[in-house]
Protein backbone atom coordinates (compact mmCIF):
# COMPACT_ATOMS: atom_id res chain seq x y z
CA UNK A 1 0.00 0.00 0.00
CA UNK A 2 2.94 2.11 0.87
CA UNK A 3 6.95 2.88 1.18
CA UNK A 4 8.45 2.06 4.62
CA UNK A 5 8.85 5.60 6.32
CA UNK A 6 11.58 6.05 8.59
CA UNK A 7 9.60 6.38 11.45
CA UNK A 8 7.35 3.72 13.07
CA UNK A 9 3.59 3.51 13.21
CA UNK A 10 2.66 3.44 16.62
CA UNK A 11 -0.68 1.13 16.87
CA UNK A 12 -3.00 1.42 20.57
CA UNK A 13 -5.26 -1.40 21.00
CA UNK A 14 -8.21 -0.83 23.50
CA UNK A 15 -10.11 -4.54 24.59
CA UNK A 16 -11.86 -6.26 26.46
CA UNK A 17 -14.10 -9.85 26.45
CA UNK A 18 -17.55 -10.01 24.80
CA UNK A 19 -20.32 -12.96 25.76
CA UNK A 20 -18.68 -15.68 23.22
CA UNK A 21 -15.31 -15.37 24.91
CA UNK A 22 -17.33 -15.99 28.44
CA UNK A 23 -18.50 -19.20 27.37
CA UNK A 24 -16.12 -20.93 25.52
CA UNK A 25 -14.85 -23.88 27.19
CA UNK A 26 -10.91 -24.19 28.46
CA UNK A 27 -10.00 -26.53 25.50
CA UNK A 28 -11.70 -23.38 23.20
CA UNK A 29 -9.53 -21.16 24.32
CA UNK A 30 -6.78 -22.57 24.31
CA UNK A 31 -7.33 -22.98 20.52
CA UNK A 32 -7.87 -19.91 20.11
CA UNK A 33 -4.60 -18.40 21.92
CA UNK A 34 -2.88 -20.66 19.86
CA UNK A 35 -4.07 -19.20 16.53
CA UNK A 36 -3.42 -16.11 18.10
CA UNK A 37 0.29 -16.54 19.14
CA UNK A 38 0.73 -17.62 15.32
CA UNK A 39 -0.78 -14.09 13.86
CA UNK A 40 1.50 -12.29 16.54
CA UNK A 41 4.69 -14.59 15.54
CA UNK A 42 3.83 -13.65 11.75
CA UNK A 43 3.39 -10.15 12.47
CA UNK A 44 6.63 -9.90 15.06
CA UNK A 45 8.57 -11.58 11.59
CA UNK A 46 7.43 -9.00 9.51
CA UNK A 47 8.85 -6.20 12.17
CA UNK A 48 6.08 -5.77 14.47
CA UNK A 49 6.55 -4.70 18.11
CA UNK A 50 4.53 -5.50 21.29
CA UNK A 51 5.81 -2.45 23.40
CA UNK A 52 3.74 -3.16 26.63
CA UNK A 53 0.23 -4.70 28.08
CA UNK A 54 -1.47 -2.80 30.16
CA UNK A 55 -4.80 -3.40 32.43
CA UNK A 56 -7.50 -0.51 32.78
CA UNK A 57 -10.62 -1.75 34.32
CA UNK A 58 -10.44 0.98 36.74
CA UNK A 59 -10.11 4.05 34.97
CA UNK A 60 -12.12 3.49 31.14
CA UNK A 61 -14.36 1.23 29.45
CA UNK A 62 -11.97 -0.81 28.48
CA UNK A 63 -10.44 -4.10 30.13
CA UNK A 64 -6.55 -3.86 29.01
CA UNK A 65 -4.82 -1.55 26.42
CA UNK A 66 -1.96 -2.84 23.72
CA UNK A 67 0.85 -0.31 22.52
CA UNK A 68 2.63 -1.93 19.44
CA UNK A 69 5.06 -0.56 16.55
CA UNK A 70 5.00 -1.50 12.82
CA UNK A 71 7.51 -0.47 10.45
CA UNK A 72 4.63 -0.24 7.78
CA UNK A 73 1.21 0.14 7.50
CA UNK A 74 0.24 -3.56 5.55
CA UNK A 75 1.56 -5.40 8.22
CA UNK A 76 -1.12 -3.74 10.68
CA UNK A 77 -3.75 -4.65 7.73
CA UNK A 78 -2.39 -8.35 7.59
CA UNK A 79 -2.35 -8.54 11.28
CA UNK A 80 -6.11 -7.76 11.00
CA UNK A 81 -7.25 -9.55 8.64
CA UNK A 82 -5.45 -12.56 9.88
CA UNK A 83 -7.57 -12.07 13.59
CA UNK A 84 -10.60 -12.12 11.55
CA UNK A 85 -9.90 -15.37 10.30
CA UNK A 86 -9.48 -16.85 13.49
CA UNK A 87 -12.44 -15.55 14.66
CA UNK A 88 -10.94 -12.73 16.77
CA UNK A 89 -13.22 -10.49 17.09
CA UNK A 90 -16.47 -12.72 17.75
CA UNK A 91 -14.44 -12.79 21.41
CA UNK A 92 -13.11 -9.19 21.79
CA UNK A 93 -14.52 -6.06 21.18
CA UNK A 94 -11.61 -2.96 20.55
CA UNK A 95 -11.28 0.25 19.29
CA UNK A 96 -8.04 1.72 17.59
CA UNK A 97 -5.77 4.29 16.94
CA UNK A 98 -2.59 4.99 15.08
CA UNK A 99 -0.04 7.21 14.58
CA UNK A 100 3.98 8.17 13.14
CA UNK A 101 6.33 8.39 16.00
CA UNK A 102 8.03 11.85 15.81
CA UNK A 103 10.53 13.59 17.84
CA UNK A 104 9.58 16.41 20.08
CA UNK A 105 11.80 19.04 21.29
CA UNK A 106 11.43 21.85 23.25
CA UNK A 107 10.20 24.44 20.41
CA UNK A 108 6.69 24.89 20.72
CA UNK A 109 5.91 23.83 17.29
CA UNK A 110 7.32 20.80 18.47
CA UNK A 111 4.47 19.34 20.43
CA UNK A 112 1.12 20.21 18.61
CA UNK A 113 0.08 23.01 16.31
CA UNK B 1 -33.62 23.14 -5.86
CA UNK B 2 -35.69 21.80 -2.84
CA UNK B 3 -34.23 19.60 0.12
CA UNK B 4 -35.35 16.52 -1.61
CA UNK B 5 -33.47 17.05 -4.92
CA UNK B 6 -30.11 18.19 -3.90
CA UNK B 7 -27.48 15.40 -4.10
CA UNK B 8 -26.83 13.75 -0.53
CA UNK B 9 -23.61 12.31 1.32
CA UNK B 10 -23.97 8.76 2.95
CA UNK B 11 -21.64 7.68 5.20
CA UNK B 12 -21.92 4.19 6.77
CA UNK B 13 -19.57 2.45 9.46
CA UNK B 14 -20.32 -0.23 10.96
CA UNK B 15 -19.37 -3.82 12.75
CA UNK B 16 -20.64 -7.09 13.09
CA UNK B 17 -22.80 -8.34 15.92
CA UNK B 18 -22.82 -11.51 17.26
CA UNK B 19 -25.51 -12.76 15.42
CA UNK B 20 -23.07 -12.82 12.54
CA UNK B 21 -20.78 -15.94 13.56
CA UNK B 22 -23.75 -17.46 14.48
CA UNK B 23 -25.75 -17.78 11.42
CA UNK B 24 -26.34 -21.01 9.25
CA UNK B 25 -24.43 -20.81 5.94
CA UNK B 26 -27.54 -20.46 4.47
CA UNK B 27 -28.80 -17.22 6.05
CA UNK B 28 -25.50 -15.65 5.21
CA UNK B 29 -26.00 -16.52 1.46
CA UNK B 30 -29.51 -15.42 1.48
CA UNK B 31 -29.32 -12.40 3.27
CA UNK B 32 -26.13 -11.49 0.80
CA UNK B 33 -28.13 -11.97 -2.17
CA UNK B 34 -30.91 -10.00 -0.44
CA UNK B 35 -28.51 -7.34 0.27
CA UNK B 36 -26.39 -7.24 -3.39
CA UNK B 37 -30.21 -6.93 -5.02
CA UNK B 38 -30.63 -3.57 -2.91
CA UNK B 39 -27.37 -2.57 -3.86
CA UNK B 40 -28.05 -2.53 -7.56
CA UNK B 41 -31.40 -1.19 -6.93
CA UNK B 42 -29.60 1.56 -5.22
CA UNK B 43 -27.21 2.22 -8.76
CA UNK B 44 -30.67 1.91 -10.64
CA UNK B 45 -31.51 5.06 -8.67
CA UNK B 46 -28.31 6.71 -8.99
CA UNK B 47 -26.24 6.11 -6.26
CA UNK B 48 -22.83 6.15 -6.33
CA UNK B 49 -21.02 3.76 -4.02
CA UNK B 50 -17.56 4.26 -3.86
CA UNK B 51 -16.00 1.02 -2.11
CA UNK B 52 -15.96 -0.81 0.95
CA UNK B 53 -12.92 0.10 3.23
CA UNK B 54 -11.60 -1.84 6.43
CA UNK B 55 -11.28 -0.37 9.88
CA UNK B 56 -10.79 -2.40 11.93
CA UNK B 57 -6.80 -1.36 12.87
CA UNK B 58 -7.44 2.10 13.05
CA UNK B 59 -11.18 2.92 14.67
CA UNK B 60 -13.89 0.59 16.92
CA UNK B 61 -15.46 -0.52 13.69
CA UNK B 62 -14.97 -2.77 10.98
CA UNK B 63 -15.97 -1.19 7.90
CA UNK B 64 -17.00 1.62 6.38
CA UNK B 65 -18.41 3.34 2.85
CA UNK B 66 -19.25 6.87 1.20
CA UNK B 67 -22.05 7.16 -0.98
CA UNK B 68 -23.14 10.42 -3.10
CA UNK B 69 -27.24 10.04 -3.40
CA UNK B 70 -28.88 12.01 -6.10
CA UNK B 71 -31.24 13.05 -2.87
CA UNK B 72 -32.35 12.27 0.39
CA UNK B 73 -35.86 9.75 -1.46
CA UNK B 74 -32.89 7.52 -2.89
CA UNK B 75 -31.47 7.05 0.27
CA UNK B 76 -34.51 6.17 2.22
CA UNK B 77 -35.98 3.90 -0.23
CA UNK B 78 -32.60 2.12 -0.21
CA UNK B 79 -32.42 2.21 3.49
CA UNK B 80 -36.27 0.42 3.62
CA UNK B 81 -34.38 -2.28 0.85
CA UNK B 82 -31.43 -2.94 3.36
CA UNK B 83 -34.22 -3.47 6.07
CA UNK B 84 -36.05 -5.94 4.00
CA UNK B 85 -32.50 -7.84 3.40
CA UNK B 86 -31.76 -8.05 6.60
CA UNK B 87 -28.24 -6.06 6.71
CA UNK B 88 -28.95 -4.48 10.25
CA UNK B 89 -29.89 -8.15 11.75
CA UNK B 90 -25.82 -9.06 11.47
CA UNK B 91 -24.61 -5.11 11.40
CA UNK B 92 -24.30 -2.19 13.96
CA UNK B 93 -24.24 0.76 11.89
CA UNK B 94 -23.69 4.46 12.44
CA UNK B 95 -24.71 6.36 9.61
CA UNK B 96 -23.78 10.46 8.47
CA UNK B 97 -25.39 12.32 5.89
CA UNK B 98 -25.25 15.56 4.44
CA UNK B 99 -26.43 17.69 1.62
CA UNK B 100 -23.45 18.48 -1.02
CA UNK B 101 -22.02 22.11 -1.28
CA UNK B 102 -20.91 23.63 -4.52
CA UNK B 103 -17.38 23.42 -3.90
CA UNK B 104 -14.90 23.50 -6.55
CA UNK B 105 -11.64 23.38 -4.87
CA UNK B 106 -13.00 20.07 -2.63
CA UNK B 107 -14.65 18.48 -5.38
CA UNK B 108 -12.87 16.19 -8.56
CA UNK B 109 -15.89 16.38 -10.73
CA UNK B 110 -13.96 13.34 -12.76
CA UNK B 111 -14.00 10.84 -9.67
CA UNK B 112 -18.13 11.40 -8.81
CA UNK B 113 -18.87 9.40 -11.60
CA UNK B 114 -16.61 6.16 -9.86
CA UNK B 115 -17.98 3.19 -9.24
CA UNK B 116 -16.50 1.41 -6.47
CA UNK B 117 -13.26 1.99 -5.25
CA UNK B 118 -10.24 3.22 -7.21
CA UNK B 119 -7.26 0.61 -6.45
CA UNK B 120 -4.35 2.77 -7.34
CA UNK B 121 -6.16 4.86 -4.40
CA UNK B 122 -6.49 2.14 -1.69
CA UNK B 123 -6.54 4.54 1.84
CA UNK B 124 -10.33 6.16 2.50
CA UNK B 125 -10.32 9.38 4.75
CA UNK B 126 -13.79 10.33 6.14
CA UNK B 127 -13.18 14.19 8.18
CA UNK B 128 -15.98 16.07 10.27
CA UNK B 129 -15.35 19.32 10.93
CA UNK B 130 -17.06 22.02 13.35
CA UNK B 131 -15.95 25.62 14.03
CA UNK B 132 -13.86 26.07 17.26
CA UNK B 133 -14.40 29.01 20.06
CA UNK B 134 -11.10 30.08 18.35
CA UNK B 135 -12.79 30.56 14.72
CA UNK B 136 -15.58 32.96 17.12
CA UNK B 137 -12.72 35.00 18.35
CA UNK B 138 -11.03 35.64 15.57
CA UNK B 139 -11.58 38.48 12.76
CA UNK B 140 -12.80 38.48 9.40
CA UNK B 141 -8.93 38.81 8.20
CA UNK B 142 -7.76 35.77 10.17
CA UNK B 143 -10.61 33.71 8.83
CA UNK B 144 -9.60 34.31 5.15
CA UNK B 145 -5.95 34.27 5.83
CA UNK B 146 -6.74 30.79 7.40
CA UNK B 147 -9.02 29.39 4.26
CA UNK B 148 -6.18 30.41 1.69
CA UNK B 149 -3.68 28.28 3.41
CA UNK B 150 -6.27 25.70 4.26
CA UNK B 151 -7.27 25.69 0.43
CA UNK B 152 -3.12 26.02 -0.64
CA UNK B 153 -2.69 22.75 1.14
CA UNK B 154 -6.14 20.82 -0.63
CA UNK B 155 -4.52 21.79 -4.09
CA UNK B 156 -1.12 20.28 -3.10
CA UNK B 157 -2.62 17.34 -1.63
CA UNK B 158 -4.46 17.25 -5.61
CA UNK B 159 -1.36 17.65 -7.45
CA UNK B 160 -0.39 14.35 -5.15
CA UNK B 161 -3.39 12.42 -6.87
CA UNK B 162 -5.72 12.63 -3.58
CA UNK B 163 -9.24 12.85 -4.60
CA UNK B 164 -11.51 14.92 -3.01
CA UNK B 165 -15.82 14.10 -3.14
CA UNK B 166 -17.01 17.46 -2.16
CA UNK B 167 -17.53 18.96 1.03
CA UNK B 168 -21.12 18.53 2.89
CA UNK B 169 -23.05 20.59 5.22
CA UNK B 170 -24.14 18.53 7.84
CA UNK B 171 -25.37 21.20 10.44
CA UNK B 172 -28.52 20.06 9.81
CA UNK B 173 -28.30 16.31 10.81
CA UNK B 174 -25.42 15.88 13.09
CA UNK B 175 -23.37 17.66 15.72
CA UNK B 176 -20.89 18.71 13.33
CA UNK B 177 -20.52 21.37 10.18
CA UNK B 178 -19.64 19.48 7.91
CA UNK B 179 -17.87 16.50 6.39
CA UNK B 180 -15.57 15.60 3.24
CA UNK B 181 -14.50 11.99 1.97
CA UNK B 182 -11.12 11.53 0.00
CA UNK B 183 -9.48 8.92 -1.98
CA UNK B 184 -5.68 8.60 -1.25
CA UNK B 185 -2.39 7.03 -2.48
CA UNK B 186 -1.15 6.23 0.71
CA UNK B 187 -1.11 7.02 4.55
CA UNK B 188 2.50 8.85 3.95
CA UNK B 189 0.51 11.02 1.53
CA UNK B 190 -2.25 11.89 4.16
CA UNK B 191 0.40 12.13 7.22
CA UNK B 192 2.26 14.66 4.83
CA UNK B 193 -1.20 16.50 4.15
CA UNK B 194 -1.81 16.99 8.39
CA UNK B 195 1.81 18.33 8.84
CA UNK B 196 0.90 20.46 6.33
CA UNK B 197 -2.77 21.48 7.41
CA UNK B 198 -1.36 22.25 11.22
CA UNK B 199 0.83 25.29 10.47
CA UNK B 200 -2.09 26.62 8.19
CA UNK B 201 -4.37 26.92 11.17
CA UNK B 202 -6.83 24.20 10.14
CA UNK B 203 -7.26 22.70 13.86
CA UNK B 204 -7.27 26.24 15.24
CA UNK B 205 -10.28 27.00 13.68
CA UNK B 206 -11.99 23.93 13.24
CA UNK B 207 -12.77 20.45 15.96
CA UNK B 208 -12.39 17.13 13.50
CA UNK B 209 -12.87 13.48 13.83
CA UNK B 210 -11.06 11.66 11.11
CA UNK B 211 -11.46 8.28 9.96
CA UNK B 212 -9.18 6.33 7.83
CA UNK B 213 -9.27 2.64 6.69
CA UNK B 214 -8.11 0.67 3.53
CA UNK B 215 -9.87 -0.54 0.02
CA UNK B 216 -11.35 -3.95 0.33
CA UNK B 217 -12.17 -5.91 -2.61
CA UNK B 218 -14.42 -8.51 -0.63
CA UNK B 219 -16.49 -8.41 2.52
CA UNK B 220 -15.94 -10.32 5.28
CA UNK B 221 -19.25 -11.91 7.18
CA UNK B 222 -18.28 -14.03 10.78
CA UNK B 223 -14.85 -14.98 9.37
CA UNK B 224 -15.76 -16.10 6.18
CA UNK B 225 -14.16 -14.24 2.99
CA UNK B 226 -17.08 -13.44 0.47
CA UNK B 227 -15.04 -13.25 -2.51
CA UNK B 228 -17.84 -13.73 -5.11
CA UNK B 229 -18.82 -9.95 -4.58
CA UNK B 230 -16.43 -7.33 -5.51
CA UNK B 231 -16.95 -3.96 -3.73
CA UNK B 232 -13.91 -2.32 -5.47
CA UNK B 233 -15.22 -2.79 -8.98
CA UNK B 234 -18.29 -2.03 -8.04
CA UNK B 235 -19.96 -5.30 -8.69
Amino acid sequence: MSAPSAQPLGWIKFWKPKDDWYYLVPGERQTYLDSFAKVVAHATERGARLVGTYKCRGQSPWARFEVWEFPDLQVLIDMSNQLEEIGHFQYFAEDHTLGRRYVRTGHADSWVI
Amino acid sequence: MTDSSQPVGFFALWHNKRSEYHAAYVEERGTGIHIQQAFENARDRGIKIFGLYGSRWSSERQYFTFWICPNLTALEITMDDLERAGDFKFADSEHIIGVRLHDLEMTDEAYLDLDGGDVNLPLGFFALWRQTDAFYRAGPEEWTESNRAVRSVFKVARAQGVRILGRFDCRWSTAWDYFTFWLLPSLETLEGIMDQLEPAGDFKFADSRHIIGNLEPHFRFGRHLQTDTDWSKGE
